[in-house]
């Protein structure tokens, strides 16, 4: 497995794990409860606190491939999964757009672009791994 | 798994024939990564057109050797 799809991976774990834990917070708060900003900031310092540690352990584990450029095929598979993660991030922000121009829940806005953004960024990853296992 | 490309190469077979080079050090000669050389061997992806150039001139053949068209 390459430094990149390793680092993916790492990505994929700590976004899926700060999603559910967001998720279970908001449902402990009720489905229509404002955003629960001190969650957010833990949430996000998990998050950037987790992936400097995983990839400064990977980058270590694997000194030369960490410190290479990307070649081809992998700036070829940033671009196709980021494709792919704009692309969800649209669809996301439009629904939820649409969910305001019908229904005026500003909360709801909230939650669905925040949504949207931890998809978008999940998509992106998933997408990686698929392309770089594929073969792009 | 997607379609494979219409490609086939010989790029495994010329690296054996060459004292059996490995998969890394054919991608640090060219500038790719290993897992790059092992995608174009498995014909899981078609390299660049400087890729190709690249890995034939290494082998010091031309490129119709390392790499046949296989589509219409």
């Amino acid at each position: 497995m390459s430094f990149r799809e390793k680092i993916a991976w790492l990505m994929l774990v700590l976004l899926g794990g700060a999603a559910l834990w967001y998720l279970a917070v908001l449902h402990g708060l009720g489905g229509g409860a404002p955003p629960a900003i001190g969650t957010l900031l833990q949430v996000a310092g998990v998050l950037t606190i987790g992936s400097i540690i995983g990839s400064a352990v990977l980058a270590i584990l694997a000194r030369d491939e960490a410190q290479a450029p990307a070649d081809e095929r992998e700036r070829l598979v940033a671009l196709k999964a980021g494709r792919a993660a704009h692309l969800t991030l649209i669809c996301g922000v439009l629904a939820a757009l649409g969910w305001f121009a019908l229904f005026g829940s500003g909360l709801r806005l909230f939650h669905f672009v925040f949504a949207s953004l931890i998809v978008a960024q999940t998509v992106d990853y998933a997408a990686q791994v698929f392309l770089l296992r594929r073969g792009a | 798994m997607g379609k494979a490309p219409p490609i086939a190469n010989r790029v495994r077979e010329l690296r054996e024939a060459a004292g059996g080079i490995s998969q890394a050090e054919l991608g640090r000669v060219v500038g790719v990564t290993r897992q790059t050389v092992i995608a174009i061997e498995q014909n899981r992806y078609s390299p660049s057109l400087e890729t190709a150039f690249r890995i034939a001139r290494h082998f010091g053949v031309g490129l119709e050797e390392v790499f046949v068209w296989l589509g219409d």
